[in-house]
């Protein structure tokens, strides 16, 4: 019998909008802290959160270069050091995070327990940055935004990727589901240290504060973690972010992009409208499965197995925004024969023209994988930490459940439900 | 059916290892405390065979999609009707076939359908031609993406036509050539027990799983079907790159800046005479004293706008009969990027670096592998790393906590230090060629 008890996060408020989750496991090889600052995903805000989180990894009060900072790390024994930002939820999100490896093989590879040290440098690096007289140094905000600058840039790399985030864009244009990148050049070509160092003060004073620890760790531990975090934590006015509701249907639209390419790139959006209870979730998750989410789905017979006119057939469902975002990478003529296969299909969902065997495979298929995601931390880590965001809790035991229950009914019902969005099509000449 | 245990004495993980008549092995890595259970049956059947058995590119990987037509139809659907999903992945050496689920009766009657599926397939012309359309789109993907173009660009560069630096799926010519007689005959030769291992992680139990495979490979033995290749005994070239080798440029790609894939052929009679796994564990040190974040080198490479934030990666693949370092990096400045990573290659020979870092990269390598059993897939991943390696796990444990300062210093000296320089350079549209000094 699998023992889940010790798989769910056990919070505690730490202070204003500051709240502490443990979840302690003996089966880890390593320990985990997350920490995320949760604030509104608009521009230009969003764009800044990003470059602080770049100018988090250039250095801190006592590790002032990259080159110091990355050494402390590997001499905790190769302490995983992360920070990026996020948009979750309709949330934009700071993140640090921390690795470290269980005190027991520190103990056996001749050092001692890092934990404690792992703690003070994470935030540290959060609270107390490596600054000139000014803010940040100059020279080092500029060299971070021509990264910034370069990594923007190469979204257009990964063609699957630019496609679906542009039909992401497009979908949720006017919302703040538009929002697909992690922000943009001009908000911060002029920023100067100054002014990006007080947003990082306004931040770390102001956004609600979710620490995650996760492993291996005693109660002492998860005090002197707290303490850790007490001690710097600066004076806070916590401001409230609320959650965003789902997208509305609008008005189907088709875009065309050229660009150089082998292949062509199809995504098209379809509105689910909000998905706040489990049953809702379950039925689609099952609907996703047989559309394009799964071998056995309508759309990877169809168009790859049947026609053989693609070999990469997918669908994602994004439950916050409510959209599920089909993408085919198929001819560059074919943009007629993919999307009307793609309405064909979805007529045959809605009149339950699916084998009932397909149904009960993408039922067993979710259900484990639900398992699984209770045991895997970075599932279980999003999911409490959106279950938090959103305010609606995800049991995935319930939702299992929920999935057992699913009949072909309740799919055709969601695929009635499907308002076509966006069809972006990404081709060559 | 003998089963024995290997401890690792530092990380606390007991190997079972399953040893029978008849088949290449079996691993497992028992892991109670997990949510799934990972089972890999990997197939020595990979691109460098074709072309010393048939010599057509790409059989491998397109049996790989045909031995799950049985009765005319798709059947890796039967493994959803379990609740376990199935991959297939074909490479150079192998071609693997992963299940992920949990429950030992589900996963028992996976096992039992994959073996079946592997060892007596049902032939049939119904999609053939179809599933040649379905890998020719595969290949148009592969096209799109800048890193996949790149890394064949720089094998070329090294080892010219030499199939090691091919498609794995071959291209629309050796397609063609593809009939049933021809996959059929592939199958003879490959798919038998005794060319096949076995990898397993998670929370199921593993006696059965053992039982259960012992019972089939007994049966499928007496059946007296002859092996025509066992495990690690597969022929290949032995690939070593070519005297007249050269640097490649490719122009006209769809990406924002260039992108530099250097590439360090290794001499495979070079690992004669050496442990492969403390050669591996040397090169893993030696890039990171090399090119990690910690390091002089780094550091001057990212404050000089050579390299963004994450935008350098190396690597290392080495079997006992090839290997190979990559690095790759995307840069508006490709030409100072190669001159200050072969510098520093030939300072790293001549100062004290080794010396002084070795430490500290071992501490780091150690936090990896500690790492590398958390969940089922990375400790299936790490059984087949270590098995390419010729070793057990603990054995890899070991290397990385005894390799010396010498033997990072003669990797660097016999494999980094090159004459020449390898690899490709990617250019967008529309921007000028620079060169690349070539030695």
């Amino acid at each position: 019998m699998l023992d889940v008890k010790n798989r769910y996060f056990r919070s505690r408020a730490l202070g204003d909008e500051v709240s502490l989750h443990v979840s302690q496991n003996v089966h880890y090889k390593s320990v985990r802290i997350d920490v995320f600052l949760v604030s509104d995903l608009v521009y230009p805000d969003h764009t800044y959160t990003y470059l602080v989180s770049r100018l988090c990894e250039r250095g801190s009060r006592n590790y002032p270069s990259i080159r110091d900072l990355n050494t402390r790390l590997d001499e905790l024994f190769g302490t995983y050091f992360l920070t990026d930002t996020l948009n979750l939820a309709g949330n934009s999100l700071l993140h640090l995070s921390v690795d470290i490896i269980d005190s027991e093989y520190c103990l056996r590879f001749g050092g001692n327990n890092p934990l404690n040290n792992a703690c003070s440098f994470l935030f540290e690096v959060l609270f107390e940055p490596n600054l000139g007289l000014d803010g940040y140094p100059e020279n080092v905000l500029d060299h971070e935004k021509k990264i910034i600058e370069r990594d923007l840039a190469s979204v257009l790399n990964d063609k699957v990727d630019y496609a679906q985030n542009r039909c992401i864009e497009e979908t949720g244009r006017g919302t703040v589901w538009s929002v697909s990148s992690p922000g943009r050049f001009s908000d911060i070509e002029n920023i100067d240290g100054k002014k990006i160092w007080n947003y990082h003060k306004n931040l770390i004073s102001s956004c609600p504060i979710h620490v995650f620890l996760n492993g291996n760790v005693t109660e002492r531990e998860v005090l002197m973690l707290e303490n850790s975090l007490l001690r710097l934590l600066p004076k806070r006015q916590p401001c409230v972010v609320s959650p965003n509701p789902a997208l509305r249907p609008q008005p189907q639209r088709k875009i065309f992009e050229i660009q150089s390419l082998s292949q062509a790139k199809y995504v098209v959006s379809h509105y689910t409208g909000p998905v706040l209870d489990a049953k809702f979730h379950a039925k689609l998750l099952v609907f996703n499965s047989l559309w394009g989410g799964d071998s056995h789905g309508i759309l990877f017979r169809d168009l790859r197995e049947k026609r053989g006119i693609c070999y990469y057939v997918d669908s994602q469902v994004e439950r916050f925004s409510g959209a599920i975002y089909t993408i085919v990478s198929c001819s560059d003529g074919d943009f007629d024969i993919v999307s009307s296969s793609i309405d064909q299909a979805l007529n045959y969902m809605r009149q339950q023209q699916f084998p009932e065997e397909f149904l009960i495979q993408s039922k067993a298929l979710i259900r484990n994988r639900l398992i699984s995601a209770i045991f895997d931390r970075d599932s279980n880590l999003r999911i409490n930490l959106s279950s938090i965001i959103t305010e609606h809790e995800i049991e995935l035991h319930k939702l299992s459940e929920c999935v057992n229950n699913v009949t072909a009914h309740g799919v055709s019902e969601v695929a009635n439900d499907l308002a076509k969005g966006v069809e972006y099509f990404l081709h060559d000449k | 059916m003998q089963i024995s245990l290997d401890q690792d004495k530092y990380l606390d993980e007991t190997l079972n290892v399953l040893e029978i008549e008849g088949l290449g092995g079996a691993w497992a890595l028992p892991k109670s405390s997990f949510g799934n259970t990972v089972i890999c049956i990997s197939v020595a059947s990979g691109s460098l065979s074709e072309p010393v058995y048939q010599g057509i590119d790409g059989i491998a990987h397109f049996l790989e999609h045909r031995i799950f037509w049985r009765n005319d139809k798709d059947v890796s659907e039967l493994f959803a009707d379990l609740g376990i999903e199935i991959n297939a992945y074909t490479g150079l050496t192998t071609t693997d076939f992963v299940l992920v689920g949990s429950g030992d009766k589900q996963l028992c009657a996976a096992i039992d359908l994959l073996l079946d599926l592997l060892l007596t397939p049902t032939w049939s012309l119904t999609g053939l031609e179809r599933e040649k359309d379905i890998v020719e789109h595969e290949l148009g993907l592969y096209q799109d993406d800048p890193e996949w173009i790149g890394y064949h660009a720089a094998l070329c560069s090294a080892y010219g036509k030499k199939r090691i630096a091919g498609e794995i799926a071959g291209d629309k010519t050796h397609l063609a050539l593809i009939d049933l007689h021809k996959l059929m005959h592939w199958h003879e030769l490959f798919y038998h027990p005794s060319n096949m291992m076995i990898f397993i992680s998670g929370n199921s139990d593993i006696d059965r799983l053992f039982n259960l495979i012992s019972e089939k490979v007994f049966s499928f033995n007496t059946d007296k079907i002859l092996a025509q290749c066992s495990w690690k005994d597969v022929s290949y070239e032995k690939f070593c790159p070519n005297k007249n080798s050269e640097f490649k440029y490719i122009k006209n790609i769809s990406i924002t800046r260039p992108q530099v894939f250097l590439l360090f052929p290794l001499q495979p009679s070079l690992f004669q005479g050496g442990e492969l796994v403390r050669m591996e564990v040397a090169l893993e040190l030696a890039l990171d004293i090399l090119l990690g974040p910690s390091g002089l080198v780094y550091e001057k490479l990212y404050l000089s706008g050579l390299i963004g934030g994450n935008s350098l990666d190396y690597e290392t693949e080495i079997e006992k009969d090839f290997g190979f370092v990559t690095i790759n990096v995307e840069t508006d400045f490709p030409s100072e990027f190669c001159d200050q990573i072969y510098h520093s290659i030939g300072d790293i020979l001549t100062g004290d670096l080794v010396k002084t870092d070795i430490e500290r990269a071992r501490k780091k390598a150690l936090g990896s592998l500690v790492r590398s059993y958390e969940t089922s897939e990375e400790c299936v991943e790490l059984l087949q790393f270590a098995e390419g390696l010729g070793v057990r796990p603990s054995a890899y444990t070991n290397a990385l906590i005894d390799v010396t300062e010498e033997e990072v210093t003669e990797v660097v000296s016999i494999f980094l230090q090159s004459e020449r320089r390898l690899g490709a350079l990617l250019f967008p549209h529309g921007s000028k060629l620079p060169k690349i000094k070539i030695l």
